[in-house]
This record gives C-alpha cells, structure tokens and sequence, in this order.
C-alpha cells in the first residue's frame, strides 16, 4: 500500500541549532505512526514540518505521490494533512459548535458567501455534530470554549483537526494534561477511526503509544536513533539507552 | 545636476537620514522592550523644536538650551509614563494607539496654548555658524556636518548598547518578555520608565538639534512620525542596523526627490510629487519583501 | 423588564430619529445628518477593527477620496446622476481599497498600524501637493447630485429634510447589510482570523484573501460616507483623507463598543456631541477631547456597549 504522507530526509536547522536531522518516515491510511523520544528531540520541529507551518532547510515532503516540500499551512490543510497542536489552539472565545462550524465550513467551499447567515447552510451544522458526536462533547455545543476543563478544551482540539476530515492526522500530544478517564476515551476513539486515516502521533504516554501504535520512531536530538514495530523497538538497545534517566513508563 | 549640487544634495540626504534615524530608533526601543506602540512619538519632537526656541531665547545660549532642553524632555517623559503609559504593557495594541493618539491631541493643543500656532526658527549657534568653502561659490555648512557626526555618535553608542547588554539582546530578538526580563532580575517599572523616558529624550533632542536648520511649525510631529513609521516598516522590526540603512535611504530619496525635475511626457513629475517618493519606496517594499529589508520573516 | 427595553432599544432610537425632523430645526437637522454619516464611516472602520481584528490607522483615505471621486466627476454647472455618481465614488474607492489592502496585509500587527497610516498619508501629500484636484483648498462642488426616480419622484439634496432622510435610510442599509456579512459563513470566517489567525490558517483558509475581502467591502462602505460628507457640505479637501480623521474614528468605535453593531452608532453620536459642548466652551477643546480619549481608552477599553443595561447576547 502506498503512503498518503512520506517525509524524505528532512533537516530543520534554526541559525545553527539544528532541531531535526535528516528524519525520514512515511504513514499509510489506516496505520498509526508514533514518534516518541525525550522533550528537546525534535517532535514538534517535525510535525510542525509536516504542517507546512515551518519550511524544512533540506529534504522533502510527499503527500498522495506529491511532492510539497515548503507548501503552507493552509495549502497543506487543503491537501487532507490535518494536525492538532500540543499546546490547546483553540476559538477560546466562540462556542463549541461555533468553533467546529469554522473548521466544518473549510471543506464546503461557502466561506466566501457574504449574505445568508451560517445557519442556513445545514452541512454545516450536520457536519459539527458528527464531530462532536465522535469526541463526545455533543452536550457542551453552547458552551463558550474558554470556560471548559483543560481536558475537554483538548477534545475540541482534536475535533477542529477531525472537522476538516483529513486523510493524514497530525497529533501533536493530544493527551497532554488529560486525566486516564479522558485519555483511555480519546485512546478508544482513536481506535475506532483509525481505519480512515494515516496518523501520525508524537505521544509521551507510553500507554498509550503501545496501545495504538502500528509502528514506533524514536528521536533522539533531532535524529532517528530507531524505527520499526513496536515489540522490537521495545527491546532495543539504543532505545534504553537513550531513555536511561528518564525511562519508559511502563 | 552637477557633481557639487549632487554632493550637496548627498550630504543634506544623509544628514536627514541620521535624524531620521534617532527618530525611529526611539520608537523602536520603546516597541523593542516595551512592546508598546507609541505614536506620540513625533509630538515629542514638535515639542524638542519649540523647547529650543523658548530655551534658547531666554538663556540666550545654544548649548546650554540645548542641555536643558534634554533634561526637560526626560523629566516629561518619566512623568508621562508613570501617568500613562505604564498602563499600557499589557493592553493590545488598538488601546496603546488610541491613548498616545489622545496624548498627540493634548500635546497639539497646549503647544498652541504655550507657544502659539506661528512659524518660528532658531539662529545656528556661533560656534557652528560657518561654511566649509567647496568651490568658488559653493560652500557646505559646518553645522549640518556637526550634527551628522552628533547622530553617529549616538548611532554608535546605540549600536554597543544593542550588541553588548542583555537589553539590546530583547532589542534584536524584536520582542518583548516582561517575564524574560524578571528572569534577568531587573526590577522593570524602573527600566521602562527610563528607557521610555530614553526615547522621548532622543525625540526631543532630534528636534532641537534640526531647529536651527528647519522652521519650527505645528505639523511637524506628524509629519516626522510619519517618515519615521516608513522608516521602521522598511528597516524591519527588531533591526537597528534596518533601521539605519532605512533611514539613510529614506533620507536621500525625500532630498532628491525635491531637488529633481522628472519630466514624463511633457509634465513635471518632481518636486510636486516628492512627498510621495518615500511612500513609493515603502510599497515596494511590501510589496517585495514585507517584513523589511532587514526584518525577520513572521 | 430589562430584556424587553434591550429589544426594544434599536426600535426606539429608530423611531425617534425617523420622527425628529418634525422638532428639530434645521441646525440640529444637518449636525444630526453629520452623525449618521459618520456612523457609517465608524461602522465600516468596525468592520476591519472590531470584527476582523485588523486595526486600521488609514481608513480615512477611503472615505475622502470617495468625496474627491465625486467632486472630479461632477460637471461645473450641471447636476450628476446620483446612483451614478455614488456608485462610481464606491466602485473607485473598492479599486483604492484593494491597492492599499493588498499591500497593508502583507504585514502584521503593528507593521499594519504604521503601513496603513503612511499609506494614507501618502494620499494626503499627493492630494495636497499636486494641482490635480485643487491642492490644498480642495475643491468645490457646485451643483449637488440629482436624486429622481424616472422623473416622477425627486429628492432634493440641499433641503436639509430630504438630506437627513436620505442619509437616515443609507444608514440602516448599511447597518443591516453589516449585520448580514457577520453571521454569514465569510462573517464567521473573519471571526476565527480575529480569535486565531494561526489556527484559521491551519484550517485550509487563506486569510489574506478574506482579510482583503474585508478590507475592500470596509473600504466600499466608507466610500458611501465619505460621497455623502461630500455632497453635505459641498467641498472636499486633503484633511478628509487625514489621520486625523482614521485617529477620531477608531476612538468612535471604542467608545461604543468594538465588534458589535450598536457600538459605532453610540460612539459616533456620544463623541460628536461631546466634542460640540466642548467647543462651546473653549477654544482649545481639542485638549478636553484628548482628555477623554486618553481615559476612555485607558479605562473603559469596553466601551459604552460594555454597560449593563445594553450588555449584548450571553
């Protein structure tokens, strides 16, 4: 099966620090990728990457068998390369559902429609309660986004990633600061849609890692030090290593 | 244009893009480390030329007008900040525009209550009131070369300043931290206050300094705020260096653009349209390159 | 109680201004035609400021150039169309707006404050220094435009009466047409750039195209109150494109309440009423009115919408 997403011996210098080292990875639909490698390796730098949101200094970025190596945000988002961020970038002041109508509303191409209101166009509204139904925030749709807990803040996050229903799937620590309750319904979620995407998931809980992963890498300042199935990357050498001191929770 | 005019005209160029140049590098040290957007800034200039009339008539001494002038500037500014500005760190940027665009109004005003709404100018002192003899019948005044070399000096400090303390450092990452600056252990009322009050001497002084070789008017705040913005969008944030090159260029086109006759299809397009050459220049620049000529990508 | 008079309000301003050219003489006619033709400048201002996020300091440019545009047109000694005049004043403004646009949002932040001002002020020297629309006197415009529909019903723009209706009208049209493009889909994208232009952008839009959409309709709908300013006072001249006249604006909209369609008309209208006490009592008013300036903005950034009987939807 063919790659949806392959990233080809990409290099992120910031003058001088140099954040990623030629990496090289590829995901396909239905498998989840997970990057995992103490803070500081270069995770971030690396889906940020594969966002557009930062133009790699060298290699190059695939998407469906095209090349679009230094593409935008915007453009990359358009492709079906949709991401959520580690730190919650949300509408803090717009409601659940208003928050996921905008993301919604990018694939019905009606955005630059000026004079019926929004609520005239049903797709949209069918299409934020799909999303909302998934993530299980349904309830909250009225509730303005900044007044929600940290853990159900990071729902909407991933749901404004879901809305714009992308092909592959950036997660960005999408359990960071949830309680095992919210983690385990996300982990499940994750499960069950995973058929439809190619995810790729830099995670710090190894829980939750081994429990989704179809493949591991491992970073290690800004380099792959390991890639491969879970089980053998587990046993590697290097891996404990390199995680010696910090160590795999297990 | 001959080769003495063109020389002329050069130096009166670049001697208009140093005072540029301490204009704008005020407003920028106040964005730099302040993150605070002050469009008073050329209010503080009108009000350095006017000090210098007043001073300078009833002391009767340039230097000594001069000297006073800057502690009257830095006494205003210490007090302006502790007034208002100091409310304005962590506001946006909209509610920074509209109190010193109200500040510009109050200034505007009592100017016209102090010293009236005439023209006035200021006598070159003594000391400097002498020509450098070029050819025959052309010479170039010693005081337009003072104060160049004045601008680069201060031009040079600021540049030691920038590259060598921990302040200047916050100055070329283009933004600021009061968080970054509480790590360095300063206590940062104080600091704002004086290098707000810093930017404000710098303003005034540049307006002392140009009196005696411009007219003293009304508009002249806005009209240098203005330049000066053109300055920093075309420099780019966070770029001392920027800004010089900026200013210089900005400097030389404005003075050349009044001195030149373009004529395109039989109608003159120069001097008429020199108050636009410097406009054009910064549309092109965003046009080409957004964040400046030496700015950061966003 | 209070739910019904907050319903009620927008009904009852509008009834009293419908009705107050039967009380008011023609001195407070006109000054209340001058309101309601700044509040359209104020609202479009709001549009980019309030809605968008994008703190224009140019924005008087739009609203000059558009008298200028009618002033240019119209013949020495004989009426203009006005449907034709205004619709060229608007469509040449758009033209303006997208110039000036495209290159402005190429920046952010403060870099779009200074821009927008020196853009604008690059209209006021071309306007000011060239002879190609009267300099600094401005111009002149002699014969007002002719406003008939197919000869059988004709307003007459000098009658203050029929200039306060005519203005009083375009108001809520516009108002109304405001109200359309910020609950429609464009509307809501415009919100998510003022929330979160990062996250926008990460969703597959291209901001800067909707950002220049905006700023071009602003620009459109200033145009329609800088054709009326014109055709009021018949002159036109480099300060109406000043920043002076963005600066007072922008201070409107805070004043009544960025981001809601209440705020310019409260803002535009307490403003204008202040400024003309204070001019009654000293001719150095503008110091008072920095004064205000200076508190409002320090101390009531939410403006007069901000109050609790006119607090907007939970």
């Amino acid at each position: 099966m063919r790659a949806v997403i392959e990233a080809v011996a990409l290099t992120k210098k910031f003058s001088g620090l140099t954040a990623v080292s030629g990496v090289s990875l590829s995901c396909q639909r239905g498998m989840i990728h997970a990057v995992i490698g103490p803070n500081g390796a270069g995770k971030s730098t690396l889906i940020n990457l594969l966002s557009g949101e930062l133009r790699p200094t060298e290699g190059k970025i695939v998407v469906d068998g095209m090349t679009v190596t230094g593409f935008g945000p915007t453009k990359m988002s358009l492709l079906g390369v949709g991401r959520s961020y580690q730190r919650t970038n949300i509408y803090p002041s717009l409601s659940v559902l208003e928050n996921c109508n905008i993301a919604v509303q990018s694939r019905l191409d009606i955005s630059m429609r000026f004079l019926g209101a929004l609520n005239s166009y049903p797709d949209v509204e069918v299409g934020s309660k799909r999303v909302m139904e998934r993530l299980q925030i349904d309830t909250l749709g009225h509730k303005k986004a900044s007044e929600l807990s940290h853990g159900e803040q990071r729902q909407v996050e991933i749901a404004l990633a879901l809305a714009t229903e992308p092909k592959v799937l950036l997660l960005d620590e999408p359990l960071a600061g949830m309680g095992a309750e919210e983690s385990s319904k996300i982990v499940e979620l994750l499960l069950e849609i995973r058929s439809d995407f190619a995810v790729i998931l830099v995670e710090h809980d190894m829980d939750a890692v081994f429990a989704l992963a179809d493949k591991l890498t491992v970073m290690l300042n800004g380099e792959v030090i390991e890639s491969g199935k879970p089980d053998v990357v587990r046993s590697s050498y290097r891996v404990q290593e390199a995680y010696l001191g910090e160590g795999i929770d297990e | 244009m001959d080769a003495v005019t063109f020389f002329i005209q050069t130096m009166n160029g670049i001697q208009y893009g140093l005072l540029l140049f301490l204009v704008a590098s005020g407003l920028t040290l106040i964005f730099g480390i302040m993150g605070v957007i002050n469009i008073a800034h050329g209010s503080f200039y009108m009000i350095g030329a006017y000090l210098a009339w007043s001073l300078m008539g009833w002391l009767g001494n340039f230097w000594l007008g001069l000297f006073v002038g800057i502690v009257v500037a830095f006494l205003l500014g210490l007090i302006l900040e502790w007034l208002f500005i100091r409310f304005l760190y962590d506001r946006d940027h909209l509610q920074q525009v509209l109190v010193t665009y109200g500040l510009i109004l109050i200034f505007s005003e009592l100017r016209s209550v102090i010293w009236g709404d005439d023209v006035h100018s200021v006598a070159i002192p003594a000391l400097l009131d002498g020509s450098i003899q070029l050819t025959d019948n052309l010479a170039y005044p010693v005081y337009r070369l003072w104060l160049s070399g004045i601008c680069v000096v201060i031009a040079i400090l600021m540049f030691l300043g920038i590259q060598h303390t921990r302040l200047g450092m916050m100055i070329r990452a283009g933004e600021s931290d009061r968080e970054m600056t509480k790590a360095l252990g300063i206590n940062i009322g104080l600091v704002y206050r004086f290098i707000f009050a810093l930017g404000v001497s710098l303003a005034a002084f540049s307006g002392m300094i140009a009196a005696p070789i411009s007219s003293i008017f009304p508009g002249m705040g806005g009209q240098i705020l203005i330049v000066s913005f053109v300055v920093v969008v075309i420099g780019g944030l966070g770029s001392i260096k920027g800004a010089m090159v900026a200013a210089l260029l900005v400097g030389l086109i404005d003075t050349f653009g009044k001195v030149m006759t373009l004529n395109i299809f039989g109608v003159n397009i120069f001097p008429e349209m020199a108050g636009m050459s410097i406009f054009t220049l910064m549309a092109v620049i965003l046009l080409f390159r957004p964040q400046g000529i030496f700015g950061k990508e966003y | 109680m209070g739910a019904i008079l907050r319903k009620a309000f927008p009904g009852l301003i509008l009834l009293t201004l419908v009705l107050f050219p039967l009380v008011g003489d023609r001195f407070y006619i006109q000054f209340a035609s001058k309101i309601l033709l700044m509040i359209i400048f104020v609202s479009s201002l709001n549009l980019l400021v309030g809605f968008t996020g994008l703190v224009s300091l140019g924005h008087a440019a739009f609203f000059g150039f558009s008298g200028y545009v009618l002033a240019l047109l119209s013949p020495p000694d004989s009426a203009m169309n006005f449907f034709i005049a205004l619709l060229a004043s608007i469509l040449t403004v758009g033209a303006l707006g997208a110039i000036f646009g495209a290159l402005v949002l190429r920046t952010k932040g403060i870099f779009f404050i200074m821009s927008t001002l020196a853009l604008g002020e690059m209209l006021f020297y071309f306007l000011h220094d060239t002879n190609l629309a009267g300099g600094s006197d401005g111009m002149y415009i002699n014969t007002r435009p002719n406003l008939s529909f197919f000869d059988w019903w004709q307003l007459d723009l000098a009658n203050v009466v029929h200039f306060y209706y005519l203005v009083l009208i375009l108001v809520c049209a516009v108002l109304l047409v405001i109200r359309k493009i910020i609950y429609s889909p464009f509307g809501r994208v415009l919100a998510g750039i003022r929330i979160n232009e990062h996250r926008t952008k990460a969703l597959g839009y291209n901001t800067y195209k909707f950002k220049l959409v905006c700023f071009v309709i602003a620009s459109m709908i200033a145009a329609i109150s800088g054709f009326l300013a014109a055709v009021q006072f018949g002159v036109v001249n480099p300060e109406m494109v000043g920043w002076h006249v963005s600066g007072h604006a922008l201070m409107m909209v805070i004043l009544g309440g960025k981001g809601t369609l209440l705020g310019p008309v409260l803002g535009t209208t307490a403003l204008m009423l202040v400024e003309e006490g204070f001019q009654m009592v000293t001719k150095h008013w503008q110091l008072l009115t920095g004064g205000v300036i200076v508190l409002v903005a320090l101390f009531f950034p939410n403006g007069l919408v901000g109050l609790k009987f006119l607090k907007k939807r939970p």
